[in-house]
């Protein structure tokens, strides 16, 4: 168990946390500028960050290992086993996450334009999902039976 | 702690007019209603290490000491120890709360309730729910905890999980007043039980704050116990300026963490206040620079004013997280032949210290954590870890290209779960944790929000090669050696209780709770609770029989982030056991 966790913990340390993501286009822009000029013409105008797998990387280390662990390898059955979640119930995914459930908080009011949709990238990514599963983009799912 | 007669008388006549004073100041039309159940008073508090019928203060006495003077449950009986009630906290949080009992009522708090309940019966009297923002978890670094309460003259005193402090009215559990220390949007939160002390009517409530993943500053605050009212906050960091300012990186000091996350120990007597404080935010020591005063201390405070008498810091500058918050035990020891008043601690960082409590001098300062790869040791001169060249590269390099694996991990050596201590064998009995971590530091800007501040990456923890990782200790406090270790697969993540008659308990992870034998640590006695434990024993009388009571029920930061494949099939779920002899 130990052997896998540091295997898993090995390939994934470049990977990991970084400056948060956790910003606007337009604070990026601006933070972007004020440490070199040189991008500040290009990254002026705000729009969306696109969603990643490496900002949902980035989201998850900062606010979701904590109790769901690294790489999502938790041992605690009193925090949800991400590896478990079913990748064809999104809205369940988003639905947790931004409302809360349990001891999950809601992380809606923190959240910001294509994060929940990175977040979802990530774990996809580390479950192995389907890339058509995951690359759907949210607000469209159609209603699922509530899971808990 | 066993206090001269004198001090006692004065505490004795002191708090009489506290108690007068406290009934003037209540309008007319409300003593009914305010009239407390039990009249305890400071002194009844400074009394309650000694007393073996009432736990009237977290830590079971001012010390902190968690040793019973109990006869009744021995090494010979123990084995009739049988549950009397179980009681449901409903909830899955942890259940890290250490119950107060008075005159045969049981008070306890939960993040979400506060609650009493007949202690021979188990049968509910009041619950009072408390109103929680639905976003509040995310601002919790290490799971939800509400560690206990402090009581005097009729009314309990809490924190709560978002910040505040109140004050709850025994008879009824009606809130009387409630004050925000902090705002939770910014990472305060409160885990601990409040400590109420200071001389005669100058006496304070006293509470610290947590948050230190999530870059907050500090502090301590004194609070009017009867109207909430703030009466002094000490920042435990040093701004510029202020002596210790110096200690940090210009801008620093004022997101630099130094929570003072659980409760402190009083000493009437010198009349100071011992109370620890937490890492610095971010982790990333070459972020901060210097020694970064006050994270990772002994702050010795006058409870009167909130004034640092003196501090000792157990991990200057640190870069691993070793909180100095883990509990401080007070007691008389002989110290080259002379008794001495100590605090003792054994760190997050592996050391056991030990400190002349009336002027911060260290006395001593031992390895206690199986393995410690960061310091060879402590030098009693200087008082100041010798570093390992790890430690030596680690303070300076704010971007690494490798990680390092260090012992103990930011988990600690051992972590907030307290100690108990026996004054009459000088032994200290505590749970260990034996695991590294594998890290490497990289530059942070603060994020806000919910998110955590450490400067680094948490790659991994790795276990010891004997799979044990975590222990039962005895520690022979004035030799600084350890009396017996009793190994176990996953650390207790539960407080320790000690027997005048010679028992130890405490919990583990997978919810047994246990009793060994304190003179060899063999395991007497054990019973399966419901959760994992991660609760704090007392043990208590009332009419004429002794109970032991354990709350059971574990969601812990070890479980979630440690990767310890013992706990894959632990339920949470909190509920309190009360146990006793059955004939």
């Amino acid at each position: 168990m130990t052997g896998v966790l540091l295997a898993l913990s090995v390939t994934s340390v470049l990977l990991l946390v970084g400056p948060v993501v956790a910003q606007t286009g337009a604070q990026a822009g601006a933070q972007a500028g004020a440490q070199s000029g040189t991008r500040a013409a290009t990254t002026a105008t705000p729009e969306a960050p696109v969603p990643s797998v490496d900002w949902g990387r980035k989201t998850y280390v900062v606010s979701c290992t904590r109790c769901h662990g690294i790489n999502l390898v938790t041992s605690s059955s009193s925090h949800f086993d991400l590896r478990t979640f079913p990748a064809a119930d999104k809205e369940r995914f988003e639905r947790s996450v931004t409302q809360g459930i349990r001891a999950m908080p809601a992380w809606g009011a923190q959240l910001k334009p294509g994060q929940l949709e990175s977040l979802w990238l990530y774990i996809g990514s580390v479950n192995g999902w389907p890339v058509t599963t995951t690359a759907r983009t949210g607000g469209t799912s159609a209603p699922t039976t509530p899971a808990q | 702690m066993n206090h001269s007669l004198r001090a006692l008388r004065a505490l004795r006549q002191s708090a009489r007019p506290a108690v007068m004073a406290a009934a003037c100041g209540l309008a007319l039309t409300t003593i009914t209603a305010m009239a407390p159940a039990a009249a305890q008073s400071m002194a009844d508090l400074a009394r309650d290490a000694s007393t073996p019928g009432n736990v009237t203060t977290y830590g079971m006495g001012w010390g902190q000491q968690r040793h019973t003077p109990m006869t009744q449950v021995t090494p010979a009986n123990v084995k009739k120890l049988s549950p009397v009630w179980n009681y449901s906290l409903d909830n899955s949080a942890n259940a890290s709360t250490q119950p107060l009992v008075i005159d045969g009522m049981m008070y306890i708090a939960s993040h979400s309730h506060t609650m009493a309940i007949d202690a021979l019966t188990g049968r509910q009297k009041w619950k009072t729910p408390i109103e929680l923002p639905a976003d509040i978890n995310g601002f919790l670094c290490c799971g939800i905890h509400s560690r206990g309460l402090a009581v005097l003259n009729g009314v309990l005193y809490r924190t709560t999980i978002d910040a505040h402090v109140m004050a709850v009215n025994m008879t009824d559990g009606k809130q009387m007043w409630k004050v925000k220390a902090a705002d939770y949007k910014q990472g305060y939160s409160m885990t601990h039980a409040p400590l109420i002390a200071g001389q005669g009517d100058k006496a304070v409530l006293i509470t610290g704050i947590s948050g230190g993943e999530y870059g907050i500053r500090g502090f301590i605050n004194g609070w009017d116990l009867k109207t909430g009212e703030k009466k002094w906050t000490r920042f435990t960091t040093a701004m510029p300026g202020e002596p210790g300012g110096d200690s940090w990186k210009p801008g620093m000091a004022d997101r630099g963490g130094a929570p003072t996350w659980l409760t402190g120990t009083y000493d009437p007597e010198l009349d100071l206040v011992y109370w620890g404080t937490g890492n610095g935010a971010p982790w990333n020591a070459a972020s901060r620079g210097g020694d970064s005063l006050y994270i990772n201390s002994v702050l010795a405070i006058r409870p009167g004013t909130g004034e640092i008498v003196w501090h000792y810091q157990t991990s200057p500058g640190d870069p691993y997280d070793y909180d100095g918050t883990n509990e401080l035990v007070l007691a008389d020891l002989p110290i080259n032949g002379m008794p001495t008043k100590v605090v003792m601690q054994a760190s997050r960082n592996g050391f056991f210290y030990v400190l002349d409590r009336r002027n911060g001098n260290l006395l001593k300062a031992d390895q206690f954590a199986k393995k410690v790869n960061w310091a060879s040791g402590i030098d009693l001169k200087t008082g100041r870890p010798i570093d390992t060249p790890m430690t030596v590269k680690v303070r300076v390099t704010e971007e690494m290209k490798e990680t390092v694996d260090v012992w103990p991990s930011a988990f600690g050596g051992k972590n907030w779960m307290p100690m108990s201590y026996d004054p009459t064998r000088r032994v200290a009995y505590f749970n260990t944790i034996n695991q590294g971590m594998t890290v490497k530091y990289v530059k942070q800007e603060r994020p806000g929000g919910a998110n955590w501040w450490l400067g680094l990456e948490l790659a991994g923890f790795p276990a010891p090669e004997d799979g044990n990782r975590g222990s039962l200790v005895a520690w022979d406090v004035a030799a600084g050696k350890k009396l017996w270790e009793t190994n176990a697969k996953s650390p207790n993540w539960s407080g320790v209780l000690s027997t005048a008659t010679g028992l130890v308990f405490t919990g583990t992870p997978t919810g047994q709770f246990k009793a060994f034998d304190s003179k060899t640590g063999k395991e007497l006695w054990s019973f399966q609770t419901g959760s994992g434990i991660t609760g704090l024993p007392i043990a208590w009388e009332h009419k004429g029989k002794q109970y032991i009571t354990i709350t059971s029920g574990a969601a812990t930061v070890w479980a979630a982030l440690s990767g310890d494949p013992e706990l894959t099939n632990v339920p949470g779920g909190g509920s309190v056991w009360t146990f006793a002899l059955q004939p």
